[in-house]
Formats: C-alpha cells, structure tokens, sequence
C-alpha cells in the first residue's frame, strides 16, 4: 500500500522508526539523484554525493524542524551544501567532462538528432559549467528538476523575487554567451 | 495589380513608416522575448531526466535501513531521563503541598477564636 502521509510527518516518524524515511528515500531519491548528476557529471560521483546527503539526512532529522521549511527543501539544502563542498574540495566543477550529459541528452531525442545539434549542446554545457556556482544550481533546479521559483527560493535561501531577477540574468547571459560563440564561430 | 491593391499597399507602407519608431521598439523587445524562449527551450532540452540504476538503489535503501544512527545526548529521549523528569515533577508538587500546608495552618492559628494550647 502506498503511504500518503505528508513528507513533514513521516520526517517526524523517521526519527523513531526506519520504514518511514524508507518512504521518504524513495520518495525523494530521483530527485537528488538527478540534482547531482547534472552538479557533477558522473555517475560515480552522482551516486556517492546522492548517498552521502540521505545518510546526512538520516544522522540530523532531530534537527528538522516541521514548522520551517519544507522536507524536500531541508534534503536539498543538504544535498546543495555537500555538492558545494565537492566542488570546492576537488576544484573538479572546471575539469567536469560534458560528454556524459550531452549523449544522455541525444538518447532522449532518439537517433534522428545531428551531430551539429550535439555540438551546440556540448558548448552550452560547457557555458553553463562557467558560470557561478549558484547559477548553475539554479538553472539545474529550475531546468533538471522543474522546481517552482517559490521552492528555489526556500532551497537557495532567497527572496522569491531575487531568484526571478536572478534567473532572467542568467538566461540573458547565456543567450548574449551563445551569440557571441556563434559570432566568433569554431 | 489593380488600382485598388496598390492603393491599399501604399497606405499600409504608409502607415508602418508612420509609426516605425513604435514598431521598432516593440519590434526589438520581441526579438529578445523569443530569444529567451528560444534559450529556455534549449535549456530545457539539455537536461532530460536521469534514473538512478536498479542497483544502486537497493543497495543504499538496504544501507540506510541497516544503518546505525548517531542521536547526539540532548536530543535522545533515554528511559532514564524521563524517570528524572517524573522525579522533579513529583517533588515539586509535593514542596507546593507542603508549603501551602504551612500557609494553611499559619492562617488557622491567627484566627482570633484560636486558642492555643495552655502549656
């Protein structure tokens, strides 16, 4: 049977009972999972970072409060620093290979896709890997995860307003970034 | 072409020349608006959705299952910091008890009609 119960009282349940944050893990997995692939590049260190923050999680659900911020918001913040840490760590984010991300991308499209089209993926991975970290979260969460500005702003620790500000720059940025690399051309 | 189209033709040249300042402008904004769809859709194309493998899930959802948990001191909630709260709530009501008594006989010995005892 499939539990219903809201994230916030199974997090309170968690702390006494190990079958309800098995509920969350499987509720919440893909999601993070997803986050940091698209935060890393890899699968290995995909899978790592993912069982890194549900074992974080796990050690600190005394500290969740339910009258904060949302469950998934609390996971991700989570997720947010410890990839944040990895990036810092290793100074891996400039070295990150994009090949992974672009074929998963051409499998998506199925075969019919050009290569010209991978290209132009390629470069804007590569775009996007320049950017300041909390851009590239921010469109991953936006873009990888479809999260709502309102939801952004609880996981970034900012005002509604500043991640739309934010995300309108960002975007402008990358387009203006396009344009001048199609300009300049190979 | 008759007559009439080119008439028609001339006054819409017409009227867009007359108002190209407003176009132009509007023209512009547009231009960038569908950049931005443009850019958007891409970015929205660049990252599908990835599945973690079969494996790996089972095998962290068996760790985490298994896993022990660190709950620091403050927070656990022991057997025997629950009997100490009992104890200290016990002993308070019984030291309100107590003085209340005191109090209590205070005011029945200060009654005027109280005699005391004759030694």
């Amino acid at each position: 049977m499939v539990n219903t119960d809201p994230d916030e009282v199974l997090a309170l349940r968690a702390r006494h009972d190990r079958d309800a944050f098995g509920v969350l893990y499987e509720r919440h997995l893909r999601r993070i999972y997803n986050y940091m692939y698209y935060r890393t590049g890899s699968v290995a260190d995909a899978e790592d970072l993912t069982a890194r923050t549900f074992f974080q999680a796990l050690n600190n659900l005394h500290r969740y409060q339910v009258q904060g911020v949302p469950f998934s918001a609390w996971l991700f913040r989570i997720a947010h620093n410890l990839v944040a840490n990895w990036h810092r760590d290793t100074s891996r984010h400039r070295m990150t290979s994009t090949d992974g991300l672009v074929e998963l991308a051409s499998e998506a499209d199925g075969p019919d896709d050009s290569a010209e089209v991978d290209e132009e993926r390629r470069e804007l991975h590569a775009l996007i890997r320049r950017l300041p970290t909390d851009r590239q979260q921010l469109l991953i969460l936006k873009f990888a995860e479809q999260m709502s500005n309102e939801e952004i702003a609880v996981i970034m620790g900012r005002s509604e307003g500043a991640i739309k500000a934010l995300l309108h720059r960002t975007i402008k940025n990358l387009r203006d970034e396009i344009t001048r690399a199609k300009r300049e051309g190979p | 072409m008759s007559q009439w189209t080119v008439a028609g033709l001339v006054s819409r040249v017409a009227e867009r020349v007359s108002t190209a300042g407003e176009d132009l402008a509007d023209m512009v904004s547009r231009r960038s608006l569908v950049d931005d769809l443009v850019a958007v859709e891409r970015l929205q194309d660049l990252f599908p959705p990835v599945e973690p493998s079969p494996d790996f899930t089972e095998s962290l959802h068996r760790q985490l299952m298994a896993a022990p948990v660190f709950v620091p001191a403050e927070y656990s909630e022991s057997p025997s910091a629950t009997g100490r709260r009992l104890l200290y709530g016990v002993a308070a009501v019984g030291s309100l008890a107590s003085a209340a008594a005191v109090v209590a006989v205070i005011v029945y010995r200060s009654r005027p009609g109280c005699q005391r005892p004759a030694a």
